[in-house]
């Protein structure tokens, strides 16, 4: 929590310019670069963890038992 | 098979009404095929195949589909040590709709259903999202509503099966905080009622002081499980070509589980064209209270028993390599390649019959975009 804390006072929240986010819509700062891997690495730790994975919907099986 | 079959089938008619839908106009879109490879030292392997289609059917309306499979393999030490010890392969096929609305210019709302089918385990799950920005578009505040319906069962036993219902809510919200820098903070409960057995699963019970005597009992867990999480990410363009990654992450459950999850990721671009990502990924779980890994309690056999090593206490670490070549100017789009490899090691507390896991993971995918 203070990790993040210290994150929003360190950046602030000032208006990014359109102009000023090319580095913004790099792939690499996308949410996800790879929606297929993250899609199947959730569907392991699924059936390897007890964690829910924020975003993640319910269900689904786990595919090996 | 025929569940493969249809899954294609869908896909395709999706994605034709959605050309249909466009006429004259261009496709701007995503499609995507990507394969999986999963082995472990205890004797799982698993192939999974993907395939997305996403389509911007009007201006305000993007349809999207999805298929998936998984082919498993598996002589684990759970399927060695049960009344079957023969190893066995199964496969199980899920596919996904889903439509997103540009309500307004800052509001996206969206659903989706999908289902997921296998021999002992059927599923299907109705999502709502909803999405919205600020003037700046410094913000982003987001939710979803998940609820999801499954059939449990052990193949060919119509005794040990049951009806898992499950409610999820999510929401998120993330921050532009400078033109290099996205901080993103998410959250999600879930709430699960029914059958949370595994029906393959037997529990060994021993007589105290004496282990010659043995009882096999199938796994007993609560009917009801609510669990959580929480992850905060940061996103940080170093420069032009170097970019990081962190996140952490947080999960507990009302059985005792908790957790913290650790990512970070480096990747580096030294061309507009390709990216070479380093990934490094840390997990401690602490085990549900019920869960022990011998049951010396005989002949009072306890009320909750498992040895389901998803409850139990684990410590894994974890690294990967990936990287994606982008082809700029094909047929109007771009197309991508990735390449992936992954391996991770678990150490896992009190289960006598499975210390430690390796695990490997490779991955090939093809997308294209316009």
């Amino acid at each position: 929590m203070k990790i993040v804390v210290l994150v929003l006072l360190a950046g602030g929240c000032v208006p990014v310019a359109a102009w000023d986010r090319e580095r913004l819509a790099r792939p690499e700062m996308a949410e996800s670069a790879h929606p297929e891997a993250d899609a199947f690495d959730a569907h392991v730790r699924g059936a390897r963890e007890a964690a829910l994975e924020p975003g993640a919907s319910g269900g689904g099986g786990c595919g090996c038992n | 098979m025929g569940a493969g079959v249809a899954a294609t089938d869908l896909l395709l008619a999706i994605a034709a009404v959605a050309m249909s839908l466009q006429g004259s106009a261009r496709a701007d879109g995503r499609a995507a095929i990507a394969g999986h490879y999963y082995t472990d030292s205890d004797e799982l392997a698993v192939w999974h195949p993907q395939a997305t289609v996403r389509l911007e059917a009007i201006d305000e309306l993007t349809l999207a589909a999805a298929y998936d499979a998984d082919v498993v393999s598996a002589a684990t030490v759970d399927v060695r040590t049960s009344a079957s010890t023969r190893a066995f392969v199964e496969s199980r096929h899920g596919i996904g709709a889903d439509l997103t609305l540009e309500a307004a210019p800052a509001v996206r709302a969206g659903g989706g259903v999908s289902g997921s089918f296998s021999p002992d385990y059927d599923s299907a799950t109705v999502a709502l999202r909803l999405s919205v920005d600020d003037d700046e578009r410094i913000h982003t505040l987001s939710t979803a509503a998940t609820m999801s319906y499954a059939v449990v069962g052990r193949t060919g036993d119509q005794d040990a099966s049951g009806e898992l219902v499950a409610a999820g809510l999510s929401a998120g919200w993330a921050v532009v905080l400078s033109p290099a820098m996205v901080f993103d903070l998410a959250g999600a409960l879930e709430l699960q009622a029914g059958f949370l057995e595994s029906p393959y699963r037997f529990v060994d019970v021993f007589a105290r002081g004496d282990p010659r005597q043995r009882l096999a009992m199938p796994e007993a867990v609560p009917n009801e499980r609510l669990r959580g999480s929480a992850r905060a990410r940061l996103r940080l363009a170093i420069s032009d070509e170097v970019f990081v990654r962190g996140a952490y992450r947080f999960h507990a459950d009302d059985w005792g589980v908790l957790g913290h999850t650790a990512d970070v990721e480096l990747s580096v671009a030294p061309a507009e064209f390709l990216t070479v990502t380093a990934s490094l990924r840390f997990l401690g779980q602490r085990a549900a209270s019920f869960y022990r890994g011998r049951y010396e309690t005989l002949p009072l056999v306890p009320e909750l028993r498992t040895r389901d090593r998803e409850l139990a206490a684990q410590r894994s670490a974890g690294g990967g390599l990936s990287v994606e070549l982008r082809l700029p100017e094909v047929l109007g789009g771009e197309a991508a390649v990735f390449l992936r490899g992954d391996l991770t090691e678990t150490r896992l507390f009190d289960t006598p019959l499975l210390r430690s896991r390796l695990a490997g993971i490779v991955g090939l995918g093809l997308s294209y975009t316009r």
